[in-house]
C-alpha cells in the first residue's frame, strides 16, 4: 500500500464509518414495535 | 528481483489454508441450517429456502468482517500475516457464498411466481425515498456487485493490468461494499426480527472493525515518536534476525528496518514490484525477499543484484544510545545507507 492510498484510506474510511454508524443507530431507533407482525419476504 | 522468481501458485499452504476455509464454512451454514431447523422446523419448501437465505446471508457477513479484520490484526500481530497472505482466496468465497444467497433470494421469488414483486421492489419502488422501508434488496445488489468486481479482478494478472496503484485503489471498494451491507442487514433483517441478538451480533461486528483498525493506526504512531526529527526504531535486538521492524514516517510511509546479524538498513517498505510488504519478508541469500512474489533486494543500498535492475529507496540508520534510529527523509533509490552495528 502506497502512502497515497493510505492517505485516502485514512480520510475515508473515518468518514464512511461515521455515516454507517448514524445509519445503523436510526435503523435501531425506528425498528418497528414487537406487536408488529413479522413480515414474510426473505431479507 | 529474485534469480529464483517464481509467480504465486497453488502450494501446499494454499491447499491446506482452501481446505480449512471451505470446511469452516461448510460447518458455519451446516450447523445454522440444522439448529435453525431444529429450533423451528420448517413447514414447507419456502421456509427452507426462507433458512437457507439467512444461513447463506448470515455466513457471507461473517466472512467480510474477518477479512476486513485480518488487515489491522496483522499490523496488531505478525502471527496473522499468513491470513492476510491468503485473504484474496477468503474473498472470493465470501463472494460464492454471497451470491448463493442472492441466488436462494431469488429462488424464493421464482417458487413463488414472483419475479415481478423483485423486478417492482428493484426498480420502480417509491421506497427509494424511505429509510425504514428502503429496498433492502438493491443495497445487497450493490454489495454483490463490488464483491464480483474485487473477485473477477483478485488474480495476479488484474494486479499487472491495471498496475498496483488502480488495483489497490478499486479493492478498497471494499470498506464501501461493507457499510452497505451492514445497511442491508440493519434496515432488513434487523427490522425484520426484533430479538436483541441481531443488533448486538451486527453492531459489534461493525464496532470490532473500527476498533481494530484505529488500534493498529494508535500503534504505528505511538512507536514512532520522532527524536531529533529522526524515527525510533528500538535495540538492535528488537529487530528480528533477517527481518525487519516496521516503522512509519510522520508523512505516512512506512519504512521497513531489517537487520541481517550485526548489518542493519532501511528501505521502502514497497516493493518495486507490484508494491508488496516488503517489511513482512525476510532475508534469504543475503538478500532482502518480497513476500508476495520473492522480488530481491541488497540490504545495504536497496538494489536487486545484477543482472536485475530494481532499485529501492533507502534511509540513513544510526545506533544512539543503544538505539537504532532511522532518519525519514528518502535517499535516491540505490544509495548505500546500512550500518554495521559494531562500527556504527
Amino acid at each position: 500500500m502506497t502512502r497515497h492510498h493510505r492517505t485516502v484510506h485514512r480520510l475515508l474510511w473515518p468518514a464512511l464509518a461515521v455515516i454507517v454508524a448514524l445509519g445503523f443507530t436510526m435503523a435501531l431507533v425506528l425498528r418497528p414495535p414487537p406487536e408488529q407482525p413479522a413480515q414474510s419476504e426473505p431479507k | 528481483m529474485s534469480a529464483g522468481f517464481q509467480a504465486v501458485q497453488w502450494n501446499r499452504r494454499k491447499l491446506v489454508y482452501d481446505a480449512i476455509l471451505i470446511g469452516c464454512v461448510a460447518l458455519f451454514i451446516g450447523t445454522f441450517m440444522t439448529v435453525g431447523a431444529l429450533r423451528n422446523p420448517p413447514a414447507d419448501p419456502l421456509a427452507w429456502i426462507n433458512l437457507r437465505i439467512k444461513a447463506f446471508g448470515t455466513c457471507a457477513f461473517t466472512m467480510l468482517t474477518i477479512i476486513l479484520m485480518i488487515g489491522p490484526l496483522a499490523r496488531l500481530s505478525p502471527r496473522f500475516l499468513p491470513l492476510l497472505y491468503n485473504r484474496r482466496h477468503f474473498g472470493v468465497l465470501t463472494f460464492l457464498v454471497a451470491l448463493t444467497h442472492a441466488y436462494s433470494v431469488v429462488d424464493w421469488f421464482a417458487v413463488q411466481g414472483a419475479m415481478g414483486d423483485l423486478m417492482n421492489e428493484m426498480t420502480g419502488s417509491p421506497n427509494y425515498g424511505k429509510f425504514i422501508g428502503f429496498p433492502i434488496k438493491a443495497l445487497g445488489l450493490f454489495g454483490l456487485s463490488v464483491m464480483f468486481l474485487l473477485a473477477a479482478t483478485s488474480h495476479d494478472f488484474w494486479l499487472a493490468f491495471l498496475t498496483p496503484r488502480v488495483w489497490k485503489a478499486l479493492h478498497m471498494a471494499l470498506y464501501l461494499a461493507y457499510g452497505v451491507l451492514v445497511m442491508h442487514v440493519a434496515l432488513g433483517a434487523m427490522q425484520e426480527d426484533r430479538r436483541a441478538f441481531i443488533p448486538l451480533l451486527l453492531g459489534g461486528s461493525f464496532a470490532l472493525v473500527c476498533a481494530l483498525h484505529i488500534a493498529a493506526a494508535w500503534r504505528e504512531r505511538e512507536a514512532t515518536q520522532p527524536h531529533d526529527g529522526w524515527l525510533t526504531v528500538g535495540p538492535p535486538g528488537s529487530i528480528p534476525d533477517k527481518a525487519a521492524r516496521i516503522v512509519t514516517a510522520p508523512d505516512g510511509e512506512r519504512i521497513a528496518v531489517f537487520r541481517d546479524g550485526d548489518q542493519i538498513g532501511a528501505l521502502t517498505n514497497v516493493c518495486a514490484h507490484q508494491n508488496g510488504p516488503l517489511g513482512e519478508g525476510r532475508i534469504i541469500d543475503g538478500c532482502v525477499t518480497c513476500p508476495w512474489h520473492g522480488y530481491q533486494y541488497r540490504l545495504e543500498d536497496g538494489c536487486a543484484p545484477p543482472p536485475f535492475t530494481e532499485r529501492l529507496a533507502t534511509y540513513r540508520v544510526r545506533l544512539r544510545d543503544g538505539v537504532i534510529e532511522v532518519d525519514p527523509t528518502a535517499l535516491p533509490p540505490g544509495t548505500k545507507a546500512a550500518i554495521t552495528i559494531g562500527t556504527a
